[in-house]
């Protein structure tokens, strides 16, 4: 955190190298998030490259006072991965479905290649998790991989923390219908 | 909760995810110690809530980084060299007129000062051009307190300013020690040792020459590594308020 700083401070006195080494230090993990939200590839790269740059452009606004550089950036990526999203909606032409259904929409793709990627216990939960709205996903990402709290989760995607709190309790519901008796027997039996 | 009732099962989430209160949590947890139905229900919840948490982060995880995403392909956007705007708006030259203001208002009061290499009192009173010539610094440097470090494109803002308050507040500075000398003589001479008024009024002089050129090259340097941050503005502030004290002490006092 010490070497995250000095470099913060590096890259804000002009050092393209200090950019260079954030870039690096945190493009995984937020391709990661933007991958688990989006469920595509090509939009989890574009939406990648926009949040570091734009990260890396802020640099000056954000504030070690008030969180950690990690809860700062995710917040910026989720906003990048909800305007993925708009994009997508607009051209995919359920722009009025999306008016109609407001935010309650899925509207993440599970592309071939994620098949390839993940086994097929991960894959299930993958599919599982494409199909709860955009919000509850973002929640229970944060929340199981992110392993953040509650009340981080709610500053990240903007909320107040008992609707953080909501949104993960929504999305174990819902995954607990979604995935079937079946499914959740090969889980068990994979995970033993 | 009787015991020939059992906890609905969405409070059996609740209860996993912790989004219940201390005394919700308190009932329930009284009712599982003798309802072995809702302890099974329970422990099923909390493997189910458990092995999703994992898999979502074990499928999360497992994704394989973007190998291919490359800094070079977000670098032009991020280096490229701006276009030079040495004021990005007018209203940002406003600070820098104000101060501009002051240092001209500082410089019309500075003729006294030949007098103060003298070692006899000068009967320096500032003017109110000083006096403004203060407050007109001290508007331009608070005016900065809220505004973030401003990265690149504003630094010549903030240096132009940065450099009129120093250069405004070392004349007030040359200011204060005609009037601190003034003062110490006139106390010297008032106590009837007149004689020796030479040699201390030299003493004198001598220290706070010392003591000015230590502040105004330190304040100089620290001005220079915080350029543009608060604490930079801050000083000034305080700088210009106490020189502002000492420019009205011979009011006060005599």
């Amino acid at each position: 955190m010490a070497n995250l700083n000095h470099l913060i401070q590096t890259w804000l006195q002009g050092d393209d190298n200090a950019a260079e080494q954030i870039y690096y230090m945190h493009r995984d993990q937020t391709f990661r998030l933007c991958f688990a939200i989006l469920g595509s590839r090509e939009d989890a790269e574009e939406a990648t490259q926009d949040t570091l740059s734009y990260a890396l452009l802020n640099t000056h606004r954000y504030d070690p006072n008030r969180s950690k550089f990690s809860t700062w950036l995710y917040t910026i990526t989720i906003s990048k991965c909800r305007d993925m999203q708009r994009k997508r909606i607009s051209h995919s032409g359920k722009f009025l479905a999306w008016l109609n259904k407001s935010k309650h929409i899925s509207v993440t793709t599970v592309t071939p290649e994620t098949e390839l990627i993940y086994n097929e216990t991960q894959s299930i939960v993958l599919h599982a998790l494409q199909q709860l709205s955009p919000v509850t996903r973002e929640a229970v990402i944060l929340r199981h991989w992110g392993g953040h709290t509650y009340a981080e989760i709610a500053e990240i995607v903007g909320c107040s923390m008992k609707t953080a709190q909501s949104r993960v309790r929504i999305a174990h519901e819902q995954l607990g219908k979604i995935l079937n008796p079946k499914d959740v027997f090969m889980i068990v039996e994979n995970s033993i | 909760m009787k015991n020939n009732y059992h906890v609905p099962k969405d409070k059996l989430l609740d209860y996993t995810i912790k989004f219940l209160s201390d005394a919700e949590r308190e009932v329930i947890d009284t009712h599982m110690q003798n309802c072995p139905t809702c302890r099974s229900l329970m422990q099923n919840q909390e493997i189910s809530f458990n092995i999703i948490s994992r898999e979502i982060n074990s499928a999360v995880k497992n994704i394989p980084p973007a190998g291919n995403l490359q800094f070079s392909k977000i670098s032009e956007k991020i280096i490229k060299p701006k276009p030079v705007r040495y004021f990005r708006r007018t209203a940002d030259l406003i600070p820098s007129i104000i101060a501009i203001l002051g240092v001209v208002f500082i410089l019309k009061d500075l003729e006294p000062i030949i007098s103060a290499l003298l070692t006899k009192p000068s009967n320096f009173y500032p003017t109110a051009y000083s006096t403004m010539a203060c407050f007109i610094l001290l508007i331009a440097s608070v005016e900065q307190f809220d505004k973030a470090r401003m990265v690149r494109s504003k630094q010549l803002q903030n240096a132009t300013l940065a450099v009129l308050l120093w250069l405004g507040s070392a004349l007030i500075g040359l200011q204060n020690i005609v009037i601190l000398l003034d003062m110490f003589l006139g106390v010297i001479i008032s106590s009837g040792y007149e004689t020796s008024a030479s040699f201390w009024g030299i003493v004198v002089t001598l220290s706070l020459a010392i003591l000015y050129i230590v502040v105004v090259i330190g304040g100089g340097e620290y001005h220079y590594k915080h350029l543009g941050q608060p604490r930079s503005w801050k000083l000034f502030s305080l700088t210009i308020v106490m020189q502002l004290a000492i420019l009205v002490l011979p009011f006060l006092i005599f």
